[in-house]
């Protein structure tokens, strides 16, 4: 290993972070280089520097002044009335009264400034964001249908990130929900849609998923995913599963925890 | 002088007999294998590009001499109770034999991707695979030693046990248990964003793990109880979820 | 109350339960207070800004949008923190030359304390960026993902940017001894 490594490593190295591969090729290179080495115990003399500089302790009268502050505003709050903020500056606070504005002016500078940096090269970004937007979608729909389960997992959480999700991956979803040869990503599928449940076409889906689900696992996401959103349509299908003798009777205390939020 | 003649030839015969109670194929253009099997089935990793059946036990009996074993599952096409098949780059590996009958015991790449599935009653157990491994069983234990990931298993009522010498960061990672437990160790540096739910049971862990924070408001889902955070600033999906099992999480 | 997550009494401060940011207050003052400690080496700035930060953090409590509390806090703590250093950049360098000066008359200290002091002195030499990311991450242990939420970055480049700081860190401590 190259010195310049080593030293990009090398903080990683003291902190623990590093896998054992990484830690032993670093070791081994800290054997072999005087110069590293050198670095490496300045950094930590440095770090137990840090560590041992102990925390200070504010004058108590920060707490009193707080208190203080937080009494005027919750008269404030009580008046129900603009309070003008003049009135009140009598205490160490004046100075903080008189900036107000300029804390305002701050606050929304921070979040003008957070917008900023992406509205200056918004169009740039605008044109980016959907072709971004765009490649996702179908990286999502051709992963969906992949032989490993582990990759149509992903698709399925890469799904759930889409703020609007097209029908497309929707329908992908649902179909992933009713039909995977594993269950893993039946259930993420279900816990996906759960974000889409402002929609018709998902709930719909979701109520039809419990009245003809087998599998006890699903069955209890289910339940929990309509109690959750509070869809009363599932109803039937849940005091099916109570008096159904072959369900689980784990699967039935979830429907008996449930159920009364439901009616 | 003598004696030791006889020793070396009875030797030379062992090992030739030995040989040939094992099946081996070659797995050039192989990169997964779907195995299914009623009783348990037993993978380890070695160097070799081929897969390698142990034989022990599977052998035909000394009566059946000149007949040959009919399975409902499928021919048997390697004299071992399994049907093993090429079908491009996937191997099919059938166990024809029985519920009952002794743990399928196979040899495998390191590398190759594995899928287990139709194991009802047995249990599955696999070592040393640097590869993507997916298990379903019903009943069966699922094990699994030295592994990377991904994994993605499912059992009923079975138990999920597996040691990480090292997570794969590709991509998830998901443990689905109806009422076993699931038993986990990973590194203890291994970034990842960790979802864990044990609807009925309870979660224990040696990791620091951070209290979750409510979705929206303060209201509680009734009974749902998901614990959502990251390990080490965040990394892989790792999704554990029991509906009555506890869920162990262990640093290694 | 006290079992509440940081994130749950905040939501209960801008749902107008304003005592609930007493707790909020014990729980974080002292933190913030340090951090402006190390940014300005001035005790009574330092005060004076951990007050305003709490008092945005009431004012403004109903701007506050679930994310993590303390990466909020520090947010607002960063924004003050930067308002006053711009106002007070002159004043700043008159700050060092007093620093250079109570360097002198302790040199007798204990060897701790010399590193302490090096290491301040070291830290005033850098950048107000790389400044404030040594601070929060190895003082006040922030971690990096934490640290990208507060500086609007990524935690990858949050983490290499730490990391070169905490090497020039080094430079400049290694010229002062």
């Amino acid at each position: 290993m190259s010195c310049k490594k080593t030293q990009e490593l090398i903080i990683d190295y003291l902190d623990g972070n590093l896998d054992q591969k990484e830690q032993q090729i670093v070791s081994a290179h800290l054997t072999t280089c005087i110069s590293c080495q050198k670095s490496l115990q300045e950094l930590q003399l440095i770090f137990d520097g840090i560590d041992q500089d102990p925390e200070e302790l504010p004058d108590a009268s920060m707490k009193v002044n707080f208190e203080e502050m937080l009494q005027k505003e919750k008269e404030t709050l009580s008046d129900s009335k603009i309070v003008s903020l003049q009135k009140n500056t009598k205490n160490s606070w004046r100075t903080i009264l008189q900036i107000a504005a300029t804390i305002a002016l701050i606050l929304s500078a921070y979040y003008l400034g957070k917008q900023q940096n992406n509205q200056s090269i918004s169009q740039e970004i605008a044109v980016l964001e959907k072709e971004k937007v765009q490649l996702k979608q179908e990286v999502t729909i051709s992963l969906i249908e992949n032989k490993s389960a582990s990759k149509r997992l992903q698709a399925v959480n890469y799904a759930e990130e889409f703020e609007k999700p097209g029908n497309e991956i929707l329908k992908a979803l649902i179909n992933k929900m009713f039909y995977d040869d594993q269950i893993n990503v039946r259930l993420a599928a279900a816990e996906a849609l759960t974000k889409f449940s402002d929609l018709e076409m998902v709930r719909k889906a979701l109520v039809h998923a419990l009245e003809i689900e087998q599998d006890p696992g699903m069955q209890i996401e289910l339940i929990q995913i309509l109690v959750s959103i509070e869809e009363k349509r599932a109803v039937p299908s849940m005091e099916k599963l109570l008096q159904n003798e072959e369900t689980p009777n784990y699967v039935k205390d979830q429907v008996t925890i449930g159920l009364p939020s439901l009616i | 002088m003598k004696n030791i003649a006889i020793a070396i030839v009875l030797f030379i015969t062992i090992g030739h007999v030995h040989a040939q109670e094992d099946y081996s194929q070659s797995l050039q253009g192989v990169d997964n294998v779907v195995i299914s099997s009623e009783s348990g089935v037993k993978l380890k990793a070695h160097d070799k590009n081929e897969l390698l059946i142990i034989g022990n036990g599977r052998k035909m009996p000394e009566k059946a001499r000149g007949l040959k074993a009919v399975y409902a599952g499928g021919s048997d096409n390697t004299g071992f109770g399994v049907y093993a098949q090429k079908e491009g780059g996937t191997l099919i590996v059938r166990n024809l034999k029985s519920t009952y009958t002794k743990t399928l015991e196979v040899f495998l790449p390191k590398s190759i991707n594995i899928k287990v599935e139709r194991s009802n009653l047995g249990k599955i157990f696999a070592e040393g695979f640097s590869s993507e491994i997916e298990a379903t069983t019903n009943v069966g234990h699922i094990t699994l030693r030295d592994v990377t990931g991904p994994i993605v298993a499912k059992t009923a009522t079975g138990e999920i046990n597996i040691v990480f010498n090292k997570v794969n960061q590709s991509s998830p990672i998901s443990l689905v248990s109806a009422t076993g437990a699931i038993d986990i160790s990973i590194p203890a540096n291994t970034p990842a964003n960790l979802e864990m739910k044990a609807t009925m049971g309870e979660i224990f862990t040696d990791f620091d793990i951070k209290f979750p924070v409510p979705e929206s408001n303060l209201k509680v889902v009734s009974g749902k109880k998901t614990i959502k955070t990251e390990l080490n600033n965040g990394g892989v999906e790792i999704n554990l979820k029991s509906a009555t099992g506890n869920i162990y999480l262990r640093k290694q | 109350m006290k079992n509440l997550t940081d994130e749950e009494l905040m939501i209960l401060v801008s749902n107008g339960d304003l005592d609930m940011m007493s707790v909020l207050f014990d729980r974080y003052h002292v933190k913030i207070f340090n951090f402006l400690l190390k940014m300005t080496r001035e005790r009574d700035v330092s005060q004076d800004i951990t007050q305003e930060v709490f008092y945005k953090a009431l004012k403004y409590r109903t701007s506050y949008k679930k994310g993590k509390f303390s990466s909020w806090i520090y947010t607002i703590a960063r924004n003050i923190f930067s308002d006053h250093y711009q106002s007070q950049k002159n004043k700043e360098q008159r700050l060092d030359e007093i620093g250079y000066k109570i360097e002198r008359e302790e040199i007798y200290q204990l060897e701790k304390d010399e590193i302490k002091e090096q290491l301040n002195k070291a830290l005033a030499q850098l950048n107000q960026s790389d400044r404030e990311l040594v601070i929060m991450n190895r003082y006040q242990g922030i971690k990096y993902q934490e640290l990208a939420e507060i500086t609007g970055s990524t935690a990858g480049a949050v983490k290499t940017k730490v990391h070169r700081a905490i090497h020039k860190l080094k430079d400049h401590y290694q010229q002062i001894v």
